[in-house]
């Protein structure tokens, strides 16, 4: 077990150093961010001056040198734009798409699992193309199309929610439902599933003759055991809804780290983008390491080889 | 008693002469100072209710000058005052902070006086020293601003001759230096509280910013909105709204339905969004002349010069006026900017642009100016589009041009590019022979840009169009000192570039504003970034105070 976990652990700092090789030599084959901060009538000499004062004159190893000895140290350098810390930046940005993930998130679950169960309790029925229709709406529907249209329906028809931005419980509504709706089908499709698998067990016919209300058997006993592979797939979902919301977010100015993202390459402000991008990685690294020794721990049959 | 009208003859003689003296180059008439209205008269009107503004993003969400790029005037103006102003629609100079401004014989000096009796909304007094402190803060080393490296390059230095009274030496001419620094163009100068920098600090300066501007900042939430309230004793204008909310909005759709909704009363659009504004019974404004847009050829710079490309067909005059004749700019204007748009004569605003008549839609005769040039089946070039800030549009812009030049044979392998990514091919030259649209928003300054598009030794090398004709005009205009003359000498040059086709102009595009039922009136600047919105009136104005409307 403890080696298992020690290979896990160099696993993830190896991937998290190539993440920043990655991004570090990419960011820069994108432009130079000094072009766009100086005006056309700037001189070489101007170029150059600006260039040496953001430390981007150094020879491009140097920078990634400079960069991985301080990020270690906690400090990703100063926004070439904004120019305060780009990791006190981040962490401003990061509540917004954390609570918009958690509500698109909590939404999704609370149309997945019923409907997931129902569908499988009530396989092959009127019902169960009911859930197929809802799943296949989310997965074709595109982000953006789906955000304008739920704008145009609630806030300027009805006038029941907001447009736009962060201030209150209601402003939640339309951007949680947008971002949410997408993963309702891949959460529906596995509880079904996982819920059928359960369904056909030994003990839940044992729970049957013994004479258990059928909901008791189904919510009690069988939602349990087949919440287990829905809890670790939405655990993942979720990381993909905090790193997939640059649409959502920009369509409902959303102050999150998406939008951020997106001016960030914009503007080619590398420090940004490297912040934004190693946060991210690290969280996935993070939740996946979590989740396999979580396994391990809960299921000791469970070997990784 | 004969002497008596003798003396006040000759007192009046001397009077006027010596106010004769220090000629200068531009009347520079000093509006009074708000009055205290008489006992018993109507008091005056005070502001009133919230402006929300919907603008595309916050972008760097500093305030300090030298920290931001010119598109964040739209946030941060309303905390400012500038030195000038400019007449939204004639660009007529208005004195702001300077009331006073003389030139040197020479043209390489300008005094400013500084107006009297302003203050920060702290209470620090306003003085030459905080207009010094700006400037030294834009033409500092790690300015973002614009101008930062032509005004370190041209500007020798400053002197406080008074705590009211500036100098600044030029090192060469600078023409349209003040227009430059108004309110709404890309050199604008903000002025700030020196006293209070040296206080806090520039960083935070920068974060709890104090201005001298008709707008207090009240509050500024990272990544959604800055929130001002209005200076009810401003000298030059008290604003109509009580409040004003500049909110980041990216996606114009949403900011069009913010309209719809009420929660916006003013924002951008683009002319696809123009019919539902109409249909939501809310007021289109159009502010013309926002930027042209234009196709460049790229290459025949002069014999020897290393970007010069001299066998690309469009060496020859006749290629470029087939060129010219074979776009229909009407239904460009059309149908890619839904009427917001018109044909264009010259691919700047430059002085004599609007004496032109736009090139003809002919494209039998641009293929037979193609056969008499040697090329009657035509030829391929390389080109390349990119999207623009104004000029999202411009990539299908070039695909619609592709197009009418492919009916008479000429055929463009067409490449989208983002400019930012192209930007330094461009400065040395690796795009030299290629053809590349892209847009110009109007400037004060035409003679920088005329050397940026057209001179060999312009340190923007953007490589537009280079001849011999156009180097001696350019040179020529460098010496002329005198207004009308240079005048002539520009639209001479923008003559030159009409009869030349040296660049294919296409359209001169509108800015088009948004504004809700609760707005009354709004100079907002014809060409330029900001939008003066602390001159935004209620629909029923209120009537308060304004020294003037620009």
């Amino acid at each position: 077990m403890q080696r298992y976990i020690a290979r896990r652990l160099v696993q993830a700092l190896v991937t998290l150093l190539m993440m920043t090789v990655t991004v570090f030599f990419l960011a820069r084959l994108t432009g130079n961010p000094v072009d766009l901060m100086v005006d056309m009538y700037a001189t070489e000499a101007d170029r150059s001056e600006l260039a040496r004062h953001l430390g981007l004159d150094q020879p491009l190893p140097v920078q990634y040198f400079n960069f991985v000895v301080r990020a270690a140290q906690g400090d990703f350098g100063d926004s070439i734009r904004m120019r305060r810390p780009a990791i006190g930046i981040v962490m401003e940005r990061f509540p917004a798409t954390l609570q918009l993930a958690g509500v698109a998130m909590a939404i999704a679950l609370i149309i997945a699992l019923p409907v997931g169960v129902l569908a499988a309790v009530r396989k092959d029925t009127a019902f169960d193309r009911f859930g197929k229709l809802i799943a296949l709406l989310g997965q074709s529907m595109p982000v953006f199309w789906l955000g304008l249209v739920l704008m145009l329906v609630f806030a300027v028809w009805l006038h029941l929610l907001p447009t736009s931005g962060s201030e209150g419980p209601l402003y939640y509504v339309l951007p949680g439902v947008t971002l949410g709706w997408y993963v309702v089908a891949g959460i529906m499709r596995l509880t079904r599933s996982s819920m059928l698998d359960v369904l056909d067990a030994e003990f839940v016919k044992l729970a049957r003759i013994k004479g258990l209300p059928e909901r008791t058997i189904i919510w009690k006993h069988c939602f349990k055991n087949a919440a287990i592979p829905v809890v670790t797939f939405s655990a993942i979902i979720f990381m993909g809804l905090l790193t997939g919301s640059i649409v959502t977010e920009t369509i409902f100015a959303w102050p999150g780290v998406g939008r951020l993202a997106y001016q960030a390459v914009i503007w080619r402000d590398f420090p940004l983008i490297q912040t934004i991008v190693i946060l991210f990685t690290t969280l996935y690294v993070l939740v996946n390491l979590f989740i396999d020794l979580v396994y391990v721990y809960l299921d000791p049959r469970i070997r990784y080889g | 008693m004969r002497s008596k009208p003798r003396v006040a003859l000759l007192f009046a003689a001397l009077l006027l002469l010596f106010t004769g003296c220090g000629q200068q180059p531009s009347p520079t008439p000093v509006p009074a100072a708000p009055s205290t209205p008489p006992a018993g008269a109507k008091a005056p009107a005070k502001p009133e209710g919230t402006l929300t503004v919907a603008v595309a993003s916050l972008y760097e969400e500093n305030f300090l000058p030298h920290t931001g790029s010119i598109t964040g005037q739209e946030y941060r103006h309303p905390l400012y005052d500038t030195p000038f102003y400019l007449k939204h629609d004639t660009w007529e100079l208005l004195p702001g902070l300077v009331t006073k401004w003389e030139l040197s014989s020479d043209a390489l000096t300008w005094t400013f006086t500084v107006r009297r009796g302003v203050q920060f909304s702290n209470g620090d007094d306003l003085t030459a020293e905080d207009i010094k402190y700006t400037f030294d803060l834009m033409t500092s080393k790690e300015s973002q601003t614009p101008r930062a490296g032509q005004w370190r390059t041209n500007i020798k230095s400053i002197e406080i001759v008074e705590p009211y009274l500036l100098k600044i030496n030029l090192n060469r001419p600078m023409w349209g230096f003040l227009e430059d620094t108004a309110s709404g163009q890309a050199g604008v100068i903000t002025v700030v509280d020196k006293k209070y920098v040296d206080k806090v600090g520039l960083k935070e300066a920068d974060s709890k910013p104090i201005g001298s501007g008709p707008y207090r900042l009240l509050e500024h939430k990272r990544g959604e909105y800055v929130r001002y309230e209005a200076v009810e004793s401003h000298w030059r204008v008290v604003p109509e709204f009580k409040y004003l909310v500049i909110r980041a909005v990216p996606e114009e759709a949403t900011r069009v339905m913010m309209l719809q909704t009420g929660e916006a009363d003013l924002a951008a659009i683009g002319a696809s969004s123009a019919d539902a504004i109409a249909k939501a019974g809310l007021t289109l404004k159009r502010i013309p002349g926002a930027y042209t847009t234009f196709a460049t050829l790229a290459g025949p710079w002069e014999q020897g010069h290393p970007f010069s490309k001299p066998n690309v067909p469009w060496a020859k005059k006749e290629v470029r006026e087939a060129l010219a004749l074979s776009v229909n700019r009407d239904e460009l204007a059309e149908h890619i900017y839904r009427g917001h748009a018109k044909p264009t004569a010259h691919y700047m605003m430059s002085p004599g642009w609007k004496d032109l008549a736009p090139y003809p839609y002919d494209p039998q005769k641009a293929r037979a100016l193609l056969a008499q040039a040697g090329y009657p089946n035509g030829f391929e070039a390389k080109a390349m589009s990119w999207k623009a800030s104004p000029g999202a549009e411009l990539p299908l812009l070039g695909e619609a041009v592709a197009s009418y030049w492919e009916k008479i044979g000429v055929k463009l392998n067409l490449a989208p590019t983002d400019f930012a990514a192209i930007l330094p091919d461009i400065r040395k030259g690796a795009t030299s022979g290629t053809i590349w649209f892209h847009r110009l928003t109007t400037y004060s300054d035409y003679e920088s840009t005329l050397n940026l598009a057209h001179a060999t030794d312009a340190g923007g090398n953007f490589q537009m169009w280079h001849d011999d004709s156009l180097t001696k005009m350019l040179g020529d205009l460098a010496q002329i000192k005198d207004p009308k003359s240079r005048d002539a000498k520009m639209r001479e040059i923008t003559r030159y570039n009409y009869g030349n086709y040296s660049i294919i102009p296409i359209t001169v595009v509108d800015n088009l504003f948004a504004l809700s039922k609760k707005v009354g009136s709004w100079p907002a600047l014809e060409g330029g970034y900001s939008v003066h919105v602390e001159y935004v009136t209620h629909a029923a104005p209120l009537g308060t105070f304004r020294l003037f409307t620009p």
